[in-house]
């Protein structure tokens, strides 16, 4: 139920980014390397690195360290906000030191403002991800 | 002393009002009624008519109830995001008369009221739900 | 009950007559924006109907119940509707045919996230949880200063 319900939002999304629009450029591997990689770094020194390879939330027994489990859905989901708030501020802040005229914004946004949208917009996908799974399916388990 | 703060706290915003020199653009009907509305509606939504007697009906000792603190919290959310949500009907509105590049910047000005009018409510709902209006220090 | 469902009508009548005072409802129906929010929503209430627990009262183990989290995932989809409609308005800089589709599924989303999350709020007996309406609040925000460069665009 669970795999479901993440795959279910995750295709709507996906469908909306690639159909109703004519942006097809929505992935860049620097944005994507400024969230993931703190959160994993973040993960590892919290919960060690081996940890994320054994959640176990698709059985239908939860293990003894069902606490344990919350707690790393908890730190991915708060990590999550929080890189990509970094993130969106690591895209602003050269934007606005390059904004000379009002009147060139649109190049000079270029590569900043993508960097700022598209760090909050993997982040949040994330968090949505992790919500989903925290909450949902829980009638499964024992 | 209480309420006398609460008075203070809102001739405060007032007078910051006053000090911006445009106070006249902080009046919109529109504004407050999509606010107003919305607010007093909520508390017969979430708890029913007998929501305004608890409302009203102090309690025993000066303490806060418990329903009164519900009442006063669902009022404070309602009126924050009922402000959101007129902003946003506000800038829908402005995006049907975008020809004149002149007329954004006053419409947007009235369009941002709810927001504000929103957050005084959330302002004055969570003060007052905290308030013992009793004896104690 | 009656009271209750009545107040909530009243409150979305509300709404909808204050978008009178521009060019009416029409203007807010937009379909990439209402499918967006509205699918994800609608398939999580329905799975909310298949459980076996009311949707108001807590999930096991956990602290809210389901009509709460729908709510929380509207302000969620919300906030990315509104991202991606931002990726677009500054992918499409100056170009006005382009940039307005975006714009609206900005707005949109923000929208129709929003009267969700509140039609939840409204119908469940829950607290919220302050993160939420820090959310809600930064939305104007996000619209505020979109407005701005739309409005530095055209």
């Amino acid at each position: 139920m669970k795999i479901l319900c993440v795959l279910f939002f995750l295709l709507n999304i996906g469908a909306w980014t690639f159909t109703h629009s004519n942006f097809k450029n929505f992935f860049d591997l620097s944005s994507f390397i400024i969230v993931i990689l703190p959160l994993y770094l973040a993960i590892s020194y919290r919960h060690g690195w081996r940890s994320l390879f054994n959640l176990k939330f698709h059985t239908d027994v939860w293990v003894k360290s069902e606490k344990e489990q919350d707690d790393l859905l908890k730190t991915i989901a708060y990590t999550a906000l929080l890189t990509g708030a970094l993130g969106m501020t690591i895209g602003l802040v050269p934007m606005y030191l390059n904004l000379s005229h009002p009147l060139s914004f649109g190049p000079s946004m270029d590569p900043f403002m993508r960097i700022s949208l598209l760090t909050s917009i993997y982040a949040l996908l994330v968090f949505l991800v992790v919500v989903l799974i925290y909450f949902v399916g829980r009638e499964d388990e024992k | 002393m209480k309420p006398l703060s609460i008075i203070l706290i809102i001739l405060s915003i007032i007078f910051a009002l006053i000090n911006t020199g445009h106070i006249e653009t902080f009046f919109d009907a529109p504004s407050l009624l999509v606010v107003i509305f919305p607010v007093i509606a909520s508390i017969a939504a979430r708890h029913g008519f007998v929501g305004f007697g608890h409302l009203f009906k102090g309690g025993e000792g000066g303490n806060e109830t418990k329903e009164r603190k519900e009442i006063l919290h669902t009022m404070g959310v309602t009126g924050v995001i009922s402000g959101v949500l007129g902003t946003h009907i506000g800038v829908v509105i402005m995006l049907g008369n975008l020809a004149d590049p002149k007329a954004i910047g006053p419409a947007m000005a009235v369009a941002i009221l709810p927001t504000f009018y929103g957050l005084f409510i959330f302002l004055l709902t969570t003060i007052l739900s905290h308030l013992n209006l009793g004896t104690e220090l | 009950m009656i009271v209750k469902s009545l107040s909530i009508i009243f409150i979305i009548l509300c709404f909808i007559a204050t978008t009178f005072f521009g060019s009416g409802p029409m203007a807010f129906l937009d379909l990439p924006s209402l499918w967006f929010v509205l699918v994800p929503v609608l398939f999580l209430l329905w799975v909310g109907s298949k459980r076996k627990d009311k949707m108001t009262s807590l999930i096991k183990g956990r602290g809210i119940s389901w009509l709460e989290l729908v709510g929380y995932v509207a302000v969620i989809l919300c906030v990315i509707g509104s991202h991606m409609g931002m990726v677009g308005l500054y992918e499409n800089f100056g170009d006005k045919t382009m940039v307005g589709p975006a714009f609206a599924f900005l707005v949109l989303t923000s929208f129709y996230g929003i009267l969700i999350f509140f039609i939840c709020f409204l119908l469940g007996h829950h607290q919220l949880k302050k993160v939420a309406v820090y959310f809600v609040l930064g939305q104007t925000l996000i619209l505020v200063n979109n407005m701005l460069g739309l409005a530095l665009s055209i």
